[in-house]
């Protein structure tokens, strides 16, 4: 009665081979047109570089590539704002080490107040993202030496002359920002090529080897410059912009007659006039003594100092200097009256500084960063911490300086109240420029005398010369290890 | 024959079984189901000797569920029979039994009408009690749409019919005092008695039904196809376009939290627009994106774009744009809630490894709503809503904060002058200002209204909407957040089914012009400050020579932030051969960013000395296609239905943008354009994703009992170079529905029980594009450096890095009871990411601040999340439903090499959670000196403290309660966590204001208080910073309850519906964010921070009308 076709059903075992055998079958021609149009798939994901972008190699394959390279860090340098990414030491060091210094303070009630305030109390904390701007910063910009550096000996189709200019310049550059570097924090780590799994745990190192490769890098950019400015103005470094810096060095390490020789070359030369122009001269863009000065490249603004300082109106200026600072000037020096700002009559201590006049508008003032007079206080301490004969000379280039400002000669008679005077002298000539006060009182070791009474609270610790290494690359590389004071 | 199956699958429980079940539960069961697919293919064995036909039915209806119907005389005649089978079909074993018969047989629903072959027009004859009538009806829906399929069954007997397509049915001699009953796998089962009058119309009884919510058995969407819960063998959660839409809110995802288990959202700001930051099932990734795939209508939504990572929610701001209140708009804000039909996210491997390399993060699938066939409807729904902060902070008045200041003087000995504390030295102390009443007292509104006409027949369906949504801040000025929006769907099928197209389209605009900052963030501004408008409504900028920082200034800065948005896809699809069919499906997404934001000198204080009015634009044009032509087959084989997907998929996201950086205007009036301005700087950007993939999915479901879903993906992505391009995906999951199981049936409590498991690899591309090659940019200052622009290395390449795997395994367990009327899952998860993709940080020294590399490190997520839904009554006048669920996830590093030179060195350790934190210890206010006192001020060496910053469990728990035409929905969303407080705010006694909290502080030796001493400077204001910075304290439990929403609805009668010609009229009010129950007692724990706005606690009242 049942047909046996009927009973004979599929078992589950043919069916399970079943699916297989069909899902093979797919699986196969799947294969088959995969590897067919593999070669096209590879073809359809692989993008062409975005029209905005030059890879590396691109780089230094000719003259104009290989130097906006090079511009581009004066460019953004000059063009970010303080506080973010990019400014490096660029006003952020005449802010802030001013206010380590005790020169200014800031008087607004913002976040930032209480970051500002940790300069002026010497109580940084590891978190201050000013302090961390000045690390990330300066090594941001020694990448970009140290690429250039490496990459131009392979470049093809460079004149040797944009080559050796290049490489020059990039090498100033590297010890620019290695030397504030170095000031700011003690030991850093010397960083040489761009290769990041080489650098990436790289301690600090001792800041004798950091001051080695800084001079080794300017006598090297000493060659490679010529006395000429590649460019029409001042705004790239020459062969003497590496003597300034190189001079500074000098001075900083106590190589008192190589500083000697070194700024002396500089002014025997000529080449920045040979007398100091007026005070009201000092910072424009056109002043004989600059040896080098960097192009704003912000829309409608001169310097930030212009246009951060400079206050229009009654009102209390933003960063205000100190009474201290007020206090050091002589009377009749004409420095107080040309290069300070009094915002308001019934408030004589609302002083800012006013060396830069120009704010907003187009650009009328550059940004300098080496001038003249600073070699001619480089070789009066030089001179003075010989001693002996030197002494007078060195009272002679400090009177130069004096008498710019309206003053009569030096009281000084000796080595010892010389070096004094310059020290005195260097506040008031350098007040709100580059930090120098800052860097002063450390380099003489001065710091805790002349900073600590005055640091509310006595907040001042042994070892506050030096800024704390940011709480964040200590994170990031475990093998950094932070400055005393903030142990 | 397929066609049959699919009516034919959904009710195949018998009815006697399905009556003892109802005796057993009877208390409970006020509806009864027939469950569904249940026995969709079952196999018939018989073995019978000299048996009579009645006999052999009887164990056929043992086995296969299908009641028979025949008159008894009918069977004696025929005799009896013996045959032999092994694993049939019904119909093979029906005609078997039937052969040499005079019988036939039909099978109407579940149920078998056995005839004579001679009388097959002569309906079944009855034996039972005269008088009889003959009855016609139709089933319909509660909407008046024919129910197709209904089963109409004759209450204690064999009787019975079923409703054709078009819901009608006809039964012929039954008595008149006889009760039909009518169920259906989509329908709640009624009772009606056969000779009720009123509902008699025409001749026919129309009989209304309820549309059965069975969760089971709902169409869920998945990656290229659907599938339903009973079925599924992922992990896969719903949320209905319906209960999104019980929240008054712009974005959709904010009304998913706490309804999606294993889904963590949190709202970043309480502002229109503002970002929502989503996890699903926690941080997979170290560094690259962690955020899910979204997909909508089948195409991937183009956020991610440049070489943004999306750590914590995605925003215009991390396209490189502009931002506003809300650092960045989200680009959900675009997608209309009322548009929405349903939300899938899906988690496991099994649901998501066909994403292949996008896949590791979960998959949010968001589906449109599509026409459906029926009476044309017209749908008005309109709200509008009142809103205020859940929590602001309260803040000290004039007296308070200068007596702060006077303390703080003294305790550092200094004495306040005219420099260092202008403001009690100068300006006048007895003013008052509440700066929280000025800055944030307005009432928020929102305005929400939208007309939806849908229609169409059996073949083509098309859909229109549009809608209008405006919502205000309650800011100080004339701010507003607008959106239109419009979308469209079209379908349409051949007369023969083999053929269909959908095309479905969405355009949206956005307009925002909420302020540049959120103005939390000037609560600080000081109370004896000047008022900020002087007589002429002019702002004020300085009082007796001290600068005055005006917090009104914004309302002189605009920003105008425009969002386009256009979606559209079409799917065609033609059946070559029997279960055969080729689809093509494509997408094309436009998303327009245009960014306008300025800066008028009016705006500035004039003592500034760089006066200058200046404005940036940014644009930027997102374009996305993808083409996915695919080809699935389906079979039976054997008892099991076999499917097979391949497919291919190519896509292509371009965007293009331009940030224009304009200043020198001559005036403020010039500034929405850069064109008049004296200088510009331009920056742009162009990036270009490609991605194409090969993908099958091979799934066999045996017997409605076992299910096994094998799914694969080589894809290729242009985030990686050459050689790393290609990845290769995939996982298997399988179910097993043991309650389908013959040895199941006894335990009859359980009506439904699923054991699910799967595991899988995915990966994730979550990085920028072009990360791979070494870039040199060109410098973007507005004046060239003596004519020339730079060029600048812009990333650190690495031409070797590739996918990041993860590695995912999920068991689940699904059990239905009391005929699904408790359902519950539990899953367990477990996922692994190796080949960690990694933005790795470095230190600076290197020249970058990280570099993609991917990692040996090994994460690992799991967790447990359980879902309870249950229908705790259910009356004729009243119902209540409850769902439940919590989320229980844990993370953990298995292993990272070389953890200790790493920037993780000081945070993590192997086999603790990488969402650890370390702080300093705190130790209190020291009672000598006031001072907050730390266990050391070193963080590298001194952070010993372990927290871990993640949740410990979240979820939610939802309730709809429903009696006659009223519906109260609420919802609750509960999280346990600590967080860190983000304090705005300085060291108490310096120049900002502060909260009232900090009044409990040190005053004088001995006093025992856990706020320092009043400071403006040295080394309590230092020692503040570290206890902000590093210490535990500011670590504090942020768990919460949140009433998330209320919503009551009333249902107006339907004949006072019907006065005004509508169909359904329904009020409704709706509340959000009603009340938060806290221990963080600071303001708002989801927040967490004083200069972000808490989210808004809104009350909404609204009208739907449908024609």
């Amino acid at each position: 009665m049942i047909t046996p076709k009927i009973i004979k059903m599929k078992s589950t075992k043919t069916t399970i081979l079943e699916i297989i055998g069909q899902s093979g079958r797919l699986i196969t021609a799947l294969c088959l047109i995969c590897t067919i149009s593999f070669s096209s798939c590879k073809k359809f994901v692989t993008v062409a570089n975005p029209p905005d972008v030059l890879t590396s190699d691109k780089i230094f394959v000719d003259d104009k590539t290989a130097t906006a390279a090079m511009l581009s860090i004066y460019i953004d340098m000059m063009n970010d704002q303080f506080g973010s990414n990019g400014s490096f030491v660029c006003f952020s060091l005449t802010a802030l080490g001013g206010m380590s210094a005790n020169e200014m303070i800031w008087t607004q009630s913002n976040t930032s107040a209480p970051t500002y305030q940790e300069f002026t109390d010497h109580a940084l904390t590891p978190p201050n993202s000013y302090v961390a701007a000045f690390w990330k910063d300066g090594y941001k910009y020694i990448y970009r030496t140290n690429a250039i550096i490496n990459g131009l000996p392979t470049a093809t189709g460079m004149t040797t002359a944009t080559k050796n200019q290049l490489a020059g310049e990039a090498k100033f550059m590297r010890a620019f920002c290695y030397f504030y570097l170095v000031n700011l924090f003690g030991d850093v780590p010397l960083i040489l090529n761009t290769n990041y799994q080489d650098n990436m745990l790289v301690p600090r190192t001792p800041s004798a080897d950091v001051w080695k490769q800084i001079v080794a890098d300017l006598k090297d950019a000493k060659t490679l410059l010529q006395e000429a400015y590649p460019t029409t103005e001042r705004l790239r470094p020459n062969r003497w912009t590496a003597s300034a810096l190189l001079a500074r060095c000098y001075l900083y390490n106590g190589q008192w007659a190589d500083a000697e020789s070194e700024a002396d070359a500089i002014i025997a030369s000529g080449a920045y006039g040979s007398a100091l122009p007026a005070l009201d001269k000092v910072f424009k863009k056109d002043s004989p003594e600059t040896i080098w000065q960097l192009q704003p490249v912000r829309s409608n603004v001169n310097t930030l100092e212009g246009s951060t300082f400079l206050v229009t109106g009654t009102t209390q200026p933003n960063y205000q200097l100190t009474q201290q600072l007020l206090d050091a000037f002589e009377p009749n020096d004409n420095r107080k009256t040309k290069w300070i700002g009094f915002s308001n009559p019934a408030y004589p201590a609302w002083a800012f500084p006013s060396k830069y006049k120009a704010g907003a508008g187009a650009v009328t003032e550059y940004y300098i960063v080496f001038r003249l007079t600073e070699q001619y206080m480089i070789r009066s301490e030089a001179r003075a911490r010989q001693g002996g004969s030197k002494v007078q000379p060195g009272i002679d280039d400090l009177n130069t300086v004096r008498t710019r400002a309206g003053l009569l000669g030096s009281t000084a008679t000796d080595q010892a109240s010389l070096i004094l005077a310059l020290e005195k002298e260097r506040q008031v000539e350098f007040f709100a420029e580059w930090g120098h006060r800052w860097l002063d009182l450390k380099r003489t070791n001065r710091a805790e005398a002349v900073l600590g009474p005055l640091s509310p609270n006595k907040t001042w610790k042994p070892g506050s010369e030096l800024y704390p290494v940011p709480d964040i690359e200590i994170n990031n590389n475990p093998k950094l290890v932070q400055n005393g004071a903030y142990l | 024959m397929p066609a049959r199956k699919e009516k034919d699958s959904g009710r195949r429980l018998c009815s006697t079984k399905t009556l003892l079940i109802m005796k057993f539960t009877a208390i409970l069961m006020v509806v009864f189901t027939f469950a569904a697919s249940a026995h969709s293919y079952s196999q018939i064995t018989i073995s019978a000797k000299n048996k009579s036909l009645s006999a052999v039915f009887k164990s056929i209806k043992q086995q296969s569920g299908y009641d028979f119907v025949y008159a008894v005389e009918l069977l004696e005649k025929a005799g009896k029979i013996t045959v032999e089978l092994h694993n049939v079909g019904l119909q093979n074993a029906l005609e078997v039994c039937l052969k040499d018969k005079d019988l036939t047989y039909t099978i109407v629903g579940k149920t078998v009408v056995i005839k004579s072959s001679e009388r097959i027009a002569i309906p079944v004859p009855e034996p039972v009690l005269p008088p009889t009538i003959d009855v016609q009806g139709r089933i319909v829906s509660e909407s008046g749409e024919p129910v197709a399929g209904a089963s109409i069954k004759i209450k204690g007997t064999n009787l019975g019919a079923s409703a054709d397509k078009n819901g009608l049915f006809q039964i012929k001699g039954i008595s008149e005092n006889a009760v039909l009953i009518v169920s259906g796998a989509n329908i709640e089962t009624i009772e009606i008695r056969a000779n009720q009058s009123s509902l008699l119309k025409d001749g026919m009884l129309t009989i209304k039904t309820k549309l059965k919510v069975n969760s089971l058995d709902e169409t869920v969407v998945i990656a290229y196809g659907t599938t339903t819960r009973r079925l599924a063998t992922g992990s896969i959660s719903k949320v209905k376009g319906e209960d999104i839409r019980k929240h008054p809110v712009d974005n959709p995802f904010l009304a998913l939290s706490g309804k999606v288990p294993g889904m963590q959202i949190a709202q970043t700001s309480g502002v229109a627009g503002a970002p929502v930051s989503i996890f699903v099932r926690g941080k997979s990734s170290v560094g690259a994106g962690s955020e899910p795939l979204y997909v909508i209508d089948g195409v991937p939504f183009a956020h991610t774009v440049g070489n943004a990572t999306f750590s914590n929610g995605i925003s215009a701001q991390t396209l490189g744009g502009l931002t506003n209140a809300t650092a960045g708009s989200s680009p959900f804000v675009n997608l209309n809630p009322s548009d929405i039909e349903s939300i899938e996210v899906l988690k496991d491997a099994d649901a998501t490894a066909i994403y292949g390399s996008r896949g590791a993060n979960g998959v949010i699938l968001i589906t449109t709503r599509k026409a459906k066939a029926g009476k044309t409807a017209v749908d008005l729904n309109f709200y509008t809503g009142w809103g205020r902060p859940t929590k602001l902070p309260q803040m000290m008045n004039t007296q308070q904060y200068t007596m702060m200041r006077r303390e703080a003087f003294k305790n550092d000995s200094i004495a306040p002058n005219t420099t260092n504390a202008t403001d009690l030295m100068i300006w006048d102390t007895t003013r008052n200002t509440d700066w929280k009443d000025i800055l944030l007292g307005q009432t928020a509104r929102n305005y929400d209204g939208q007309v939806r006409v849908s229609g169409g027949n059996q073949q083509t369906q098309v859909s229109l909407a549009t809608g209008y949504h405006r919502e205000t801040p309650v800011y100080y000025g004339n701010m507003h957040d607008d959106r239109i929006n419009m979308h469209s769907s079209f379908a349409h099928r051949t007369l023969d089914n083999k053929f269909s197209i959908a095309f479905n389209a969405s355009y949206s605009s956005d307009k925002n012009n909420l302020s540049t900052i959120d103005l939390m963030q000037l609560l600080t501004t000081i109370p004896n400050a000047p008022y900020p408008l002087d007589v002429n409504g002019n702002l004020v900028w300085s009082d007796k020579g001290v600068n005055f920082s005006n917090p009104l200034a914004y309302t002189k800065k605009q920003y105008i932030g425009l969002t386009d948005n256009m979606l559209s896809s079409l799917n065609m699809s033609y059946t070559v051969a029997k279960g055969l069919r080729v689809k093509l499906d494509g997408g094309f997404n436009v998303v327009r960013l245009d960014q306008t934001a300025t800066n008028p000198i009016s705006s500035q204080s004039p003592t500034s000395a760089t006066l200058i009015s200046s404005a940036d634009f940014f644009k930027q044009t997102q374009k996305n296609w993808i083409l996915e032509p695919q080809m699935d087959y389906t079979t039976k084989i054997s008892k099991g239905q076999l499917q097979i997907l391949v497919g291919g998929s190519f896509q292509e996201q371009l965007s293009t943008g331009e940030k224009v950086s304009a200043s020198g205007y001559t005036n403020d009036a010039l500034l929405l354009t850069p064109g008049p301005a004296a200088t510009k700087s331009v920056t742009s950007s162009y990036s270009k994703y490609r991605y194409d993939a090969f993908f099958g999915r091979i799934s066999y479901n045996w017997d409605t009992k076992y299910l096994i879903n094998i799914s694969g993906r080589r894809d290729g992505s242009s985030r990686f170079g050459p050689g790393k391009q290609f990845g290769n995906f995939g996982a298997i999951g399988a179910g097993w529905i043991f309650s389908n199981e013959n040895f199941m049936q006894s335990f009859s409590a359980l009506s439904y029980g699923k054991l699910r498991g799967s595991i899988g690899v995915t990966g994730n591309d979550r990085i920028g594009n072009y990360q791979y090659i070494s870039q040199w940019l060109s410098t973007s200052s507005a004046v060239p450096y003596q004519g020339s622009s730079g060029l600048y290395p812009y990333n650190l390449d690495n031409p070797d890095f590739a996918w990041e795997r993860n590695r995912k395994m999920e068991a689940g367990l699904e059990l239905g009871f009391f005929k699904d009327r408790i359902d519950f899952t539990a899953d367990y998860y477990l996922n692994r990411t190796d080949n960690q993709l990694v933005g790795l940080p470095l230190p600076s020294q290197v020249g970058f601040t990280s570099v993609n590399a991917n990692r040996d490190a090994i994460l690992q997520n799991s967790g447990w999340e359980f879902a309870l839904n249950s229908t705790n009554i259910k009356t004729k006048n009243f119902s209540w439903r409850s769902s439940f669920n919590i989320s229980i996830p844990r993370n953990k590093l298995i292993a990272y090499p070389n953890l200790e030179n790493t920037a993780y060195a000081t945070t993590w350790s192997i086999g603790q959670p990488v969402t650890i934190q370390k702080y300093i210890k705190y130790l209190g206010v020291d009672p000598v000196t006031g001072i907050y006192q730390l266990n050391g001020i070193n963080p590298a060496k001194d952070k010993i403290v372990t927290r871990n910053l993640a949740p410990m469990y979240y979820g939610g728990f939802q309730n709809t309660l429903a009696y006659k035409g009223w519906t109260l929905d609420f919802s609750l969303y509960y999280i346990k966590q600590s967080g860190k407080a983000n304090f705005l705010f300085q060291a108490p006694g310096t120049r900002a204001n502060q909260p009232v909290a900090v009044l409990d502080r040190w005053q004088k030796p001995d006093d025992i208080t856990n706020v320092q001493r009043f400071t403006t400077t040295g080394a309590a204001a230092t020692q503040y910073s570290y206890w902000a910075n590093y210490s535990d304290a500011v670590i504090t439990n942020t768990s919460f309850i949140r009433l998330k929403n209320v919503s009551l609805a009333y249902q107006l009668d339907k004949k006072i519906a019907q006065k005004i010609k509508a169909d359904n009229v329904r009020l409704f009010f709706q509340g959000e964010n009603l009340l938060t129950f806290t221990p963080y007692k600071i303001g708002d724990p989801e927040i967490m921070s004083f200069s972000t706005m808490p989210p808004l606690r809104m009350m909404t009242v609204g009208l739907q009308v449908v024609f």
